[in-house]
């Protein structure tokens, strides 16, 4: 089991082009965050979890996702392991774990970054602001990491991940029933945005993990039929 | 053993229903281009899967887990993982395999290619890959079958001298090896058994020696564009007798191979036709 869990983790650590990504999405919200208090003020973190949890979190997760698949789409990710023995379920579940735990770590980083550039002394006190962004962040990456996986199992070279994103922006933006299905409007609810048809956050942290827990079973069901 | 039991396939190419058994040794399977021999093999590997019939390895299914942990593939073009190194790529093969990692240069030094340990697999050529993958499939004592397609083409080699007496090591270990390829006289020099297919079928099965270029009458069939251009030429071969055409298929009849071959490759060359496929049959036997 160790070596389905090295090989995607080495693929993120040497996929040069997944850290580019990566650095440019977290300067983006890091710059974005530290504008947001020069010109906002007292507003600066409702900004600030705006932008990264509309933008930032998603792009951050595709970004590490696509490098623990190694850019690839998901079949021919699994592929050259399955010919060595190994079962499709077993290595899908090697990256999973590495492509969620690497995007809940550098997810609740950035947010933690985030919270301390935009934060108004005026505001929440820093500590709970902190923990409630990092604690968002994290468990919205969770869910967005096996959603790209999925994705990555469609189209050339795992195109399918940015059409998946495409559609989270989308439903996601709204307050309807459509945006209940996807990761976006409950992560702003968690971060003190508009919640989707007037969802309590916890109510959201929960919606979260089943949709977590839906899209860990999409991608069993399509790495099943690489058996 | 591996057993066919009315195994039939549509991809990669068509094949069947086979019914057979491999057992072994040093099995050399030899066809042409949609003879099935690349479908034998990715039936054999677990890549493809029978539309009817089965086809066990050493009693697992060949699509199983329990098959792929002890089968070696090596096709003509080799997907790696990315990322990787060649080092750490037999480690991870090895560790998925239920043995021991850690010599990885020992393996690959066994078959002249130790300067590939520290090789990012995406930096490998495709010789290169192929190596790295024979090198997997016949240093690894967990893979007891062993699956190469065209063994003599596109590898690197530094590997070639220790190919074959390797292939002959593993055999004799009680291995099963497979090797596909469209070379007659690569088949008769690696191979301890032969096995012909022709448009799906067995068209021959035998030891390798005496499943040899056929003496007898032989019918010749060939894709071309301009069927007729070639069939003007074939006619004034004293070694080519019926002449047939049909489409874009012309088939012609000589007495012996060698002496219809070179009357073909003649007339081929005068004519200045593009031939697409060329496949070839004994007079009056079944494909």
């Amino acid at each position: 089991m160790t070596a389905l869990l090295r090989v995607p983790g080495l693929r993120l650590l040497r996929r040069r082009r997944a850290w580019v990504a990566l650095l440019c999405w977290v300067a983006l919200g890091l710059v974005s965050a530290r504008l947001a208090l020069q010109t906002l003020g007292p507003h600066a973190a409702d900004r600030a979890a705006s932008t990264f949890g509309g933008a930032i979190l998603p792009l951050v997760v595709l970004s590490v996702s696509s490098g623990a698949l190694g850019g690839a789409e998901l079949r021919k990710s699994i592929a050259p392991f399955v010919a060595f023995g190994a079962r499709p379920l077993r290595v899908l579940s090697g990256l999973l774990f590495v492509a969620c735990t690497a995007s809940m770590l550098v997810a609740a980083a950035v947010a933690f970054g985030t919270a301390l550039l935009a934060h108004d002394p005026q505001g929440l006190p820093l500590a709970r602001e902190l923990s409630a962004f990092s604690t968002a962040a994290a468990l919205g990456a969770a869910v967005y990491a096996p959603l790209f996986v999925f994705g990555a199992s469609f189209g050339p070279r795992g195109a399918g991940s940015f059409a998946l994103l495409a559609v989270d922006f989308f439903l996601g933006e709204g307050t309807g029933a459509g945006a209940l299905l996807v990761p976006r409007a409950h992560v702003r609810n968690l971060l003190g945005g508009a919640p989707p048809l007037d969802l309590p956050q916890l109510a959201s942290a929960g919606v979260l993990l089943v949709l977590g827990l839906f899209y860990v079973g999409l991608c069993a069901a399509r790495s099943r039929r690489m058996e | 053993m591996i057993v066919f039991a009315a195994a039939r396939t549509r991809a990669p190419e068509q094949l069947g229903p086979l019914t057979l058994t491999l057992r072994q040794g040093v099995t050399a399977v030899v066809g042409g281009p949609g003879d099935g021999v690349r479908a034998l093999l990715a039936l054999v590997a677990g890549r493809a899967r029978c539309e009817s019939g089965s086809v066990t390895v050493f009693g697992h299914p060949s699509s199983s887990a329990e098959a792929a942990r002890a089968t070696a593939y090596v096709p003509l073009v080799p997907l790696l993982p990315g990322h990787l190194d060649v080092a750490e790529l037999l480690d991870v093969a090895a560790e998925l395999r239920g043995e021991a990692g850690g010599r990885a240069g020992e393996r690959l030094a066994a078959l002249g290619v130790g300067a590939l340990a520290k090789r990012a697999t995406t930096s490998l050529s495709p010789v290169e890959a192929r190596a790295a993958l024979v090198v997997e499939a016949l240093t690894s004592q967990a893979v007891s079958t062993i699956a190469i397609e065209e063994p003599r083409l596109c590898i690197d080699p530094r590997s070639m001298p220790f190919l074959l007496p390797r292939l002959r090591a593993r055999a004799g270990e009680g291995a099963l090896v497979v090797l596909g390829t469209a070379s007659l006289r690569d088949a008769r020099e690696l191979g301890t058994d032969l096995l012909r297919l022709a448009r799906g079928g067995v068209a021959a099965q035998g030891p390798g020696p005496a499943l040899g270029i056929s003496e007898g009458p032989v019918r010749l069939r060939m894709t071309t564009k301009a069927p007729r251009a070639l069939l003007v030429e074939l006619a004034r071969e004293p070694a080519i007798g019926e002449l047939a055409s049909s489409g874009d298929e012309v088939t012609a009849c000589g007495a012996q191979l060698t002496e219809a071959a070179r009357a073909v490759g003649a007339a081929v060359a005068r004519a200045g036709v593009d031939v697409q496929a060329l496949s070839w049959e004994p007079a009056g036997g079944a494909s």
